[in-house]
């Protein structure tokens, strides 16, 4: 599936600036910033998603852990981003396609991530419908 | 004179009966009235012996272990409750403070302000806390965080607004350390599409009002034409489309321009994308 509008190139640099910003960060890091980063990122993950970008989430996490100078586990990140990848039911079926093989990697590794995920779109629809 | 006799003699007999039914019936009507009254009249005399004997009685009955919620007995037998009590004993706001929040006089805002404070704890950083001390430990999404029913408690709202703020300020020294990175980056070789990439909507190359009004209002054409007109040396446009090692100080026909509409055409593709603008 070829990736639309060089996206990955793109994304890439998003991720850089970000990991340059946190680095930069001259106060005491926590794991709330870290997090709201990740919050701030979604619209990029979503974009990512819609543009067929299969990104490498497991190398996204180790770097924000990296740039967090290893406070916030790269798992936990991991997680994070999951978080705010966007319900694939507003999604077309390349998008789910693309969103599959996001998750399949974090599910490889660590494992529970889709229990998890079908858990949050749960709720969401839930949410939604209420 | 036998049949009158007779009659004479059933007569009070009928009254007696009448009588006896009367006063039967005026048993039953005013008896279980009085009680009524009694029990109402010392309901308004002593409260607080009324519902203690009612707790009482149905702790006796064993009711304490299913109190019907939203009851006052199921209030007054909750364990939690129970606790409150406890811990509210010598607590210095007092039954008149309580009573001022219509509370009940044993449930001082203090007491409601430590239980908040314990259940939120208890409820929305139980997990995280477990996460954080231990990285194997199983992670919780963010998002099914249980809300507080008391999250807009004005108790708590003061340290939650001064780590709200925290936080923004801490990410907007993060979001601007980002920004300028993206914008005077190491990977400015030539046009690549960092020049296009978007933080929380502000770009380095669609920074300007013109520039930015071509990504929202134009077509790809339009964006091809602004850098056809940059490269061509018209006044005011060459800055709009500058970046790290290719200022506008540098000559202009070093832009490649396939190369310059690439990036605008990325520019205006991503941001219709992203903010759902007309192409």
């Amino acid at each position: 599936m070829e990736i639309k509008n060089r996206f990955d190139e793109v994304f890439a640099i998003e991720v850089e600036g970000w990991c340059y910003g946190i680095q930069s960060y001259p106060g005491e890091l926590f794991p709330g910033l870290i997090h709201a980063v990740v919050r701030e990122c979604a619209p990029s993950f979503k974009a990512a998603v819609e543009h067929n970008f299969v990104f490498d989430i497991l190398e996204l996490s180790k770097r924000f852990s990296r740039a967090a100078k290893y406070l916030v586990h790269e798992k936990e990140i991991c997680f994070s981003v999951l978080a705010q990848l966007p319900n694939p039911s507003h999604l077309n079926e390349d998008g789910q396609f693309v969103l599959a093989q996001i998750v399949d990697q974090v599910e490889q590794k660590y494992g529970g991530a889709l229990e998890r995920l079908q858990r949050k779109w749960a709720w969401e629809r839930r949410q939604e419908a209420a | 004179m036998a049949l009158d006799e007779a009659e004479r003699q059933l007569t009070p007999a009928e009254s007696e009966v009448k009588g006896d039914q009367s006063e039967v019936t005026l048993d039953r009507a005013v008896e279980p009235n009085q009680e009524v009254e009694e029990l109402r009249s010392q309901a308004r005399q002593e409260p607080d012996q009324v519902q203690s004997s009612l707790d009482f009685n149905l702790g006796a009955l064993n009711f304490s272990a299913e109190p019907v919620p939203g009851t006052e007995s199921a209030k007054s037998n909750n364990p939690g409750v129970v606790e409150l009590r406890k811990m509210a004993t010598g607590q210095h706001a007092g039954p008149e403070v309580a009573r001022g929040f219509g509370l009940r006089p044993h449930i001082t805002p203090e007491t409601l302000r430590i239980a908040e404070f314990r259940s939120d704890v208890m409820l929305e950083n139980a997990d995280r806390i477990r996460a954080s001390a231990n990285p194997d430990a199983d992670l919780v999404f963010p998002t099914e965080w249980p809300k507080s029913p008391r999250a807009e408690s004005p108790y708590l709202y003061g340290d939650r607004q001064a780590q709200a703020t925290e936080l923004s300020q801490a990410m907007a020294v993060v979001r601007a350390a980002a920004r300028k990175h993206i914008q005077m980056g190491t990977r400015a070789e030539g046009l690549e599409p960092e020049s296009a990439h978007s933080l929380n909507g502000t770009t380095s190359l669609l920074a300007s009002e013109h520039a930015r009004e071509v990504a929202r209002n134009t077509s790809m054409r339009a964006a091809g034409e602004l850098v056809s007109a940059a490269l061509n040396g018209e006044d005011g446009v060459a800055t709009e489309i500058a970046w790290k090692g290719r200022p506008h100080s540098g000559p202009r026909g070093t832009l490649s321009f396939s190369d310059a509409q690439d990036a605008l055409r990325l520019n205006g593709t991503y941001l219709r994308t992203r903010y759902g603008l007309a192409a």
